[in-house]
């Protein structure tokens, strides 16, 4: 009790530079827990856009079709084995698909195009091409002949909305696939690459262009909570035959989970300086508190204060600082994430551009992940005691003649 | 029955460079209920004896036994402990900690003793009323006169229970009357209570009230007078 007595009024001896301690902390939080909450926000923008919204968080394939997409690699899919990926908790929609590569023709262009056959209903739960369509119509059904084809692919096939587009490809075994199918509408991606090239097709049309009936080559899961989908990995994998692939989208897509890393390796390089910055402000403000104290100090040891005792009266002090600091950091910083998990930053001109490019949207959403500000809170928090140590050590080493001669 | 008893006392500062030699071979005895003034000009090594008697600082030869215990045979935590219970400690100035009031201050070291914070607080209360400061209890030092510190300070001495209190120049910076004061307090603990006090001062009229006088000169015992 004395000990806290003791701190508490003597980080209020000297308000000014108590204040500008504590305000150097919570800017350090500010900092810290809004950057790290604009490169979360963004990275979770980055997963939404392509497997929140197109991939899945999770995908069943027929053992080996990742590693090789073809129709030989499809399975056949029976009710029973649909009921079983519909069963784990956490899964909110399965969504059935049939994919492959085909040659698409207009009136005078060909180019090749991404075939993918979809649940006209299923698919709402996930890329929900109704909502993305730029002109035209919506799939009635699963057996509609018309496509839906990404924005970019009409001008490259020098073709209109109404037009008939040839797809010529390879089907299930071998099989020839030809067919002529009316252009129902566009749909729009983040994604380039899929503007140029999807071409969509009502499931049970897909299947018997591609002399695939009841075939599928993946079957993609929403799920509530991205955070968690380890369970239902680990369930599927108990649950469905050996020659069945469980994948997730860490798994299926390396290369974003990879730019992911090195962006946030390059935003905690940026933070490591900031938290030298404030460490050594700290070490700087520490050390000035003991230089002042150093005749009180000779004082209480020559009064018989033990050495462990100052040393725990100082550390005190110095967690008093940076828990308030911390704490009024964190206050602070929540609002100004939320404010802008609420109305992101968007982004105009080029760098509107380049972001579009990547496929992704151009804004800077903010996460307001509490975990975030938690743990830059905590981080400041064990920077400034560590810088701490070494002054709050050697002031309880003092001899207590020479402290008293300073 | 001897409190302090110091033989052949030596201290050498930079004894690898320039040697200073504050003292030399200081053979002294005090014994219980002394009123011993240690006297004597600037660097005569007044504050380098008090500060080897207390173990705040080691000698270069020489051995200091108080109550019976060498100090040279404990450790700084030894030597830290042992102050906190058998030594009351009076400095020249800012004796208190500044962000404790009168009364905490007085208490810090009977809970650094480990007392209960009621026997502290009543005991703290009591010896302030004392040394004449019943109402100035919850005044932090800033608060306070010099003269109010270092009667304080005093009783913050006591308040250990030692066996002997230990000043170094407490007057120093104190108006003739505070000095006055201070010293007929400590004067009357000294008959009452039988405490033992040691001081070093070169103010001459606590010089004259005190009962044994010992006159350092370079280092040496000069003098040592016993008065009636």
């Amino acid at each position: 009790m004395l000990t806290l007595k003791l701190a508490w009024r003597n980080i209020w001896r000297n308000k000014r530079r108590t204040l500008i301690t504590m305000t150097s902390i919570v800017v350090a939080v500010l900092l810290s827990a809004v950057m790290r909450s604009m490169q979360e926000g963004q990275y979770d923008d980055m997963i939404k856009s392509t497997v929140g919204t197109f991939s899945g968080y999770i995908q069943v394939h027929a053992d080996g079709y990742w590693d090789n997409q073809t129709l030989e690699n499809s399975f056949a899919a029976t009710d029973s084995l649909l009921q079983t990926m519909r069963n784990p908790n956490n899964v909110t929609a399965v969504i059935p698909r049939i994919e492959s590569f085909a040659l698409g023709a207009g009136k005078q262009q060909s180019r090749p195009v991404m075939i993918m056959g979809i649940d006209v209903e299923a698919e709402r739960n996930l890329s929900n091409p109704q909502q993305r369509l730029q002109k035209g119509t919506y799939f009635q059904s699963n057996d509609e002949n018309a496509v839906l084809v990404g924005r970019d692919v009409l001008q490259r096939l020098n073709m209109q909305v109404g037009d008939s587009l040839v797809l010529l490809g390879q089907g299930f075994r071998g099989m020839s696939a030809t067919g002529l199918y009316p252009v129902k509408g566009t749909v729009s991606f983040p994604n380039p690459e899929m503007n140029k090239s999807l071409v969509m097709l009502p499931l049970r049309t897909a299947q018997n262009f591609l002399a695939a009936d009841g075939r599928l080559t993946s079957v993609a899961f929403k799920v509530d909570d991205p955070g968690a989908i380890n369970p239902i990995i680990q369930h599927l994998r108990t649950k469905l035959p050996d020659n069945y692939e469980v994948m997730g989208w860490r798994e299926m897509m390396p290369s974003l989970v990879q730019s992911i890393e090195a962006d946030r390796g390059s935003g905690y390089i940026i933070l490591g300086v900031l938290y030298m910055v404030v460490g050594f402000g700290i070490l700087g403000t520490v050390l000035m508190m003991i230089t002042e104290r150093t005749y009180e100090f000779g004082i209480m040891l020559s009064v018989g204060t033990p050495r462990g005792k100052i040393a725990r009266i100082l550390s005190i002090e110095i967690l008093f600082i940076a828990l308030l600091g911390s704490a009024i950091g964190i206050l602070i910083s929540l609002p100004v994430a939320w404010y802008f998990h609420l109305n992101p930053i968007h982004l105009t001109g080029d760098m509107a551009a380049v972001t579009e490019s990547y496929g992704l949207q151009p804004i800077i959403p903010f996460s307001v992940d509490p975990s975030i500000f938690l743990s830059q809170a905590v981080i400041i928090l064990g920077i400034t005691l560590l810088f701490s140590l070494i002054p709050v050590f050697n002031a309880s080493k003092l001899n207590p003649v020479e402290a008293m001669r300073s | 029955m001897a409190v302090i008893e110091t033989t052949g006392l030596t201290k050498v500062y930079n004894a690898d460079q320039v040697p200073v030699h504050a003292l030399r071979g200081v053979d002294l005895t005090i014994e219980k209920g002394e009123f011993t003034a240690v006297v004597g000009p600037s660097g005569s090594g007044k504050t380098t004896l008090l500060n080897i008697i207390s173990g705040l600082d080691e000698p270069t030869e020489g051995r200091t036994i108080v109550q019976g215990t060498d100090l040279s045979t404990l450790s700084d935590r030894q030597l830290i402990d042992f102050r906190l219970h058998h030594i009351g400690f009076v400095f020249q100035a800012y004796n208190l900690i500044p962000v404790l009031t009168a009364i905490e201050n007085v208490a810090f070291v009977m809970q650094m003793q480990g007392r209960p914070q009621k026997e502290c607080n009543e005991t703290s209360r009591a010896l302030l009323e004392e040394v004449g400061l019943a109402d100035k209890i919850n005044k932090r030092p800033s608060e306070l006169s010099g003269g109010q510190q270092q009667r304080v300070a005093v009783a913050r001495a006591l308040s250990s229970k030692p066996d002997f209190v230990l000043a170094d120049e407490p007057t120093a910076n104190l108006d003739s009357v505070s000095s006055g004061e201070l010293l007929d307090m400590m004067l009357e603990l000294n008959e009452k209570e039988d405490m033992t006090f040691v001081f070093s001062t070169h103010d001459q009229r606590v010089i004259d009230r005190a009962r044994r006088v010992v006159t350092l000169v370079d280092g040496k015992i000069d003098k040592d007078e016993l008065r009636e």
